[in-house]
C-alpha cells in the first residue's frame, strides 16, 4: 500500500504559498513529492505508459494554473487526484470519439485497452506474479467509473469521503460504485480465488 | 436485527441475510458502528452463506491491495516546469491591451 497522505499537510500549504509568491522551486518540490502517486492512479485508470506520461504532465500543469483555487485546508494530493481522474476520464471519452471504443464499452462496460503496454511497465509481467496479472486484467476490465473507485480506494488508499470529494459525487454514490465494482471483481476473480464450498480459500 | 424476520415469504428469500450482506462491505471498511458490527458478526458466525460472502469480499480486497505500485523511473519535474515556464510567459500580442490601457 502506497503512502496515503490524504489529510491536509501544512508543508504542502507552505509550498503552495511559496509557489504563488513566485518561488518555482516550491512547485518543483510538490511535483517530486506526488508524481509517483499521481502516475500510479493515472496508469491504473488509462492502462498504458504513454498516456500516463502525458496525463501526469498535464495534471501538474493544470494544477499550477489553478493553484489559486486550491483550498489551503484541503489535501493537496486529493486535489491532484481530482484533476488527474478528470483528465483520465476525459481521455477514456476521447477514445470513443476516435472510434476506438464506444463510450458504453469504455466508460460503462469496461475494456482491455488495445494499447495496454505491460511489457514497458517497470515491474514487467515476467517479475510479477500470475495472480497480480490476473487482478490487473480484472481491474482494467471494469467499467471506467468502477475502475476509478477501486483504484482510488484500494490501491491509492483514499477514504470514501476523499473519493467523493475528488469525483464530486455523494459518498453514497461512491459506496454504491464500490459495492458493484467489488462484486464484478469477485466474479472475474472467483476462478482464481477458487473458494471452497465451505468458504475457505484454496491454495492458489 | 431479529432472528424471527429470517425468512421473507413475500420475496422468498432470507431477508436477514440480505440485510447482513448489504452491510458486509461497510463492516470490512470499518464504517459500521460497534453495535451494528457486532450484530453482523454474530450473524456471520452462524450463517454459512454470509460467512462465505464476507470471506470473498475480504479476499478480493486483499488481492487488490497487494498489487504492486506502478513505479516509473521518469522524473516529471523538469518537463513540467519547462511547460509551465513556456505557458506563463506572456506572448507579445497580449501585452498590447495592457499597454493601451495605461
Amino acid at each position: 500500500m502506497p503512502p496515503t497522505p490524504n489529510s491536509p499537510d501544512p508543508r504542502d500549504a507552505s509550498l503552495v504559498q511559496r509557489t504563488l509568491a513566485g518561488d518555482a522551486t516550491a512547485y518543483d518540490r510538490l511535483i517530486r513529492r506526488y508524481q509517483r502517486q499521481v502516475y500510479n492512479l493515472i496508469y491504473r485508470m488509462v492502462g498504458n505508459t504513454d498516456d500516463a506520461d502525458d496525463l501526469v504532465q498535464e495534471t501538474f500543469v493544470k494544477a499550477y494554473g489553478a493553484l489559486r483555487n486550491f483550498r489551503q485546508d484541503a489535501s493537496f494530493l486529493t486535489w491532484l487526484y481530482k484533476i488527474a481522474s478528470n483528465l483520465s476520464i476525459d481521455l477514456m471519452r476521447s477514445r470513443r470519439t476516435r472510434g476506438a471504443l464506444s463510450l458504453d464499452e469504455e466508460i460503462e462496460t469496461g475494456h482491455e485497452p488495445a494499447d495496454t503496454d505491460r511489457s514497458m511497465s517497470p515491474e514487467g509481467s515476467a517479475v510479477r506474479g500470475a495472480v497480480a496479472d490476473i487482478v490487473d486484467e480484472a481491474i482494467m476490465a471494469l467499467p471506467g467509473k468502477y475502475r476509478t473507485v477501486i483504484v482510488m480506494r484500494h490501491i491509492q488508499g483514499l477514504s470514501i469521503e476523499e473519493i467523493a470529494e475528488a469525483l464530486d459525487k455523494p459518498s453514497g454514490t461512491i459506496k454504491t460504485h464500490l459495492f458493484r465494482a467489488r462484486a464484478l471483481l469477485r466474479e472475474h476473480l472467483r476462478p482464481v480465488l477458487d473458494l471452497d464450498s465451505d468458504g475457505r480459500e484454496k491454495p492458489l | 436485527m431479529e432472528e424471527r424476520s429470517l425468512y421473507n415469504d413475500e420475496v422468498g428469500e432470507f431477508s436477514l441475510c440480505r440485510q447482513v450482506q448489504e452491510q458486509l462491505p461497510e463492516l470490512v471498511e470499518g464504517y459500521l458502528d460497534a453495535v451494528a458490527a457486532e450484530a453482523v458478526r454474530a450473524h456471520v458466525a452462524v450463517c454459512f452463506i454470509c460467512a462465505r460472502e464476507l470471506r470473498e469480499i475480504e479476499i478480493t480486497i486483499r488481492v487488490v491491495e497487494t498489487l504492486p505500485f506502478f513505479e516509473t523511473s521518469r522524473d516529471f519535474a523538469p518537463s513540467i516546469m519547462a511547460a509551465i515556464d513556456v505557458q506563463t510567459r506572456r506572448p507579445w500580442y497580449r501585452w498590447r491591451p495592457r499597454l493601451r490601457g495605461r
